[in-house]
């Protein structure tokens, strides 16, 4: 193997390469890290960024940003939790909609998806810039979440609804598992169906794209719902797992997520990355958090940390483009 | 053609899954609001009968404050753990404490006891101001949080129990306490976990008698 294309492959892995070396490291560092319980937390914690990600790698490949993920997640936990407590009141028929468990599911991602169709509609139709529509949509889903939970938690919501956050099925956390199905549903969408293909041509030169008769509005506003139904799941997920809906949950996720897909490899311009990229970005941020918590570390430490390891990240994907 | 033939065929499938596993169903709004009011948790009837019904009627489980208080000056890890209790991830100690004491001083803070005779030095506070915290709900050791539908009630809960100690004990403790009057008196007190002089310990009183000197 000549100098050059080890180079290309030390790029190419440099994600896998930086989560082995943090796992030998910390397990090095602390004998409660490589322990089963341990790893069975870190993917648990993972997981309700992973559902994030997913989304933020389709709408960050085909050369968007979306910063409303954090408040959709809000609103459609809050919705889902207030409609399986309370019900939906039809005060002029007299009539009280009472939600099964099935139903404040799909009310939580029909929300979201709403949610991400009108960031779409926003980003295609009216062309506001993703950054700028996205970030309207921070504003208003988070009020539209205080306007529906009153600004209080929503609790006791059931046991069966609880199981979605912190059941298990053959040992391992339901969170996780949705996440995985979800990891290998848009892998082999990104990677096996003709939409896939379309999304990384839109990102990488959205103009030749539409020159080549790709309906690039379609596959935006599609991508955008996309992520709004993910962080709708993230939302149950969260909501589930601590038996609350809180107004203000999934404050800061956006940059979590958007983190865990730039560390994964994903170019924030678009048309370059990987669904499996995304998913060894939001371990490593996972296994920092674990790590530096296991070690003690102050919080405002850890805070510093992720931020420097954000830029390493972004500074190698530059370095590895310039390589490969 | 063909994609409509296919979301009418999904759109089958969808109400064939949802006539098995309905989303929602349809109540009579103002039978469920009747409904929902009758099973409502109300903190201030909850309150009012836990204070008659349980908690006076269990003074007697009170540790007594003079042992107590030896006890946490002689060896206190082992004081708080035979008297004392702690809840959760709370590294603070409870107590539920009873005794008599005669008054040394009567400030904004409180009513300061002293609980052996001929020593003026201030054994115990009961303090005579607005309560704040979770102190009389936990000390008792009567109530379980688990047993509450939701944490919202729990906390209702605690701060009608302080508002019941505010408006029927406080007040006379506020008019009638004079330095050298007797007071039995049963309360909760906690201690912090790096509290080592706790003197004069303050006691949020839950029942007291007073005697005039």
């Amino acid at each position: 193997m000549n100098r050059k294309s080890f180079t290309e492959q030390l790029a190419r892995f440099q994600s896998f390469l930086a989560l082995a070396l943090m796992v030998v490291a910390l397990s090095l560092a602390s004998h409660n890290f490589l322990t089963v319980d341990n790893t069975m937390n870190v993917l648990r914690q993972i997981s309700i960024n992973l559902c994030l990600s997913l989304g933020m790698t389709l709408v960050i490949l085909s050369g968007g940003i979306d910063l409303s993920v954090g408040s959709v997640l809000a609103l459609s936990g809050a919705v889902a939790a207030g409609l399986l407590k309370n019900g939906l009141a039809l005060p002029r028929f007299n009539l009280l909609v009472q939600f099964t468990m099935p139903g404040a599911i799909v009310a939580g991602i029909a929300v979201g998806i709403v949610l991400g169709w009108a960031n779409g509609v926003a980003v295609t139709r009216f062309k506001l810039p993703p950054f700028v529509a996205t970030l309207g949509m921070l504003s208003i889903a988070r009020g539209l979440t205080m306007l529906w939970t009153g600004g209080f938690p929503v609790t006791g919501l059931g046991d069966d609804f609880g199981r979605l956050g912190t059941g298990h099925a053959l040992g391992i956390p339901m969170p996780v598992w949705i996440s995985a199905v979800l990891v290998v549903v848009f892998i082999v969408v990104t990677k096996r169906t003709r939409f896939g293909r379309h999304l990384y041509a839109v990102g990488g030169n959205e103009r030749a794209a539409t020159l080549s008769g790709l309906a690039v509005p379609r596959i935006k506003l599609m991508v955008y719902t996309l992520g709004g139904g993910l962080a709708a799941v993230a939302g149950l997920l969260v909501t589930a797992r601590l038996d609350s809906a809180t107004p203000n949950a999934g404050l800061g996720y956006e940059l979590d997520s958007i983190a865990a897909v730039v560390i994964g490899g994903t170019s924030l311009s678009g048309g370059r990355g990987s669904m499996l990229g995304t998913v060894l970005g939001c371990l490593i941020i996972g296994v920092l958090n674990n790590g530096l918590f296991l070690l003690d570390v102050s919080p405002f430490w850890q805070q510093v940390v992720k931020g420097f390891v954000i830029l390493a990240a972004v500074a190698a994907d530059k370095i590895g483009s310039r390589l490969e | 053609m063909k994609r409509a033939v296919l979301a009418v065929i999904a759109l089958g499938l969808l109400a064939g899954i949802f006539r098995f596993v309905p989303l929602f169903h349809f109540v009579p709004l103002k039978q469920e609001q009747g409904r929902q009011a009758a099973a409502e948790f109300n903190p201030t009837n909850f309150a009012a009968a836990f204070w008659n019904d349980r908690l006076l009627k269990s003074l007697d489980r009170a540790a007594d404050a003079g042992t107590v208080l030896a006890a946490l000056s002689a060896d206190s890890p082992k004081a708080r753990t035979q008297f004392g209790r702690t809840l959760g991830l709370s590294s603070a100690t409870l107590f539920f404490l009873r005794g008599t004491g005669r008054v040394v001083s009567v400030t904004k803070k409180g009513v300061s006891l002293a609980l052996k005779n001929g020593d003026d030095t201030a054994d115990i506070l009961l303090p005579t101001g607005l309560l704040f915290g979770n102190t009389v709900r936990d000390g008792t050791g009567l109530l379980d949080a688990s047993t509450f539908p939701n944490s919202q009630n729990f906390n209702d809960l605690s701060a009608e129990l302080n508002r019941i100690v505010e408006t029927t004990l406080l007040p006379q403790l506020r008019e009638k306490a004079k330095v050298g009057a007797k007071i039995s008196f049963a309360g909760c007190a906690e201690i912090a976990e790096d509290d080592a002089d706790v003197k004069p310990l303050p006691v949020i009183p839950v029942a007291v008698k007073l005697e005039s000197p």
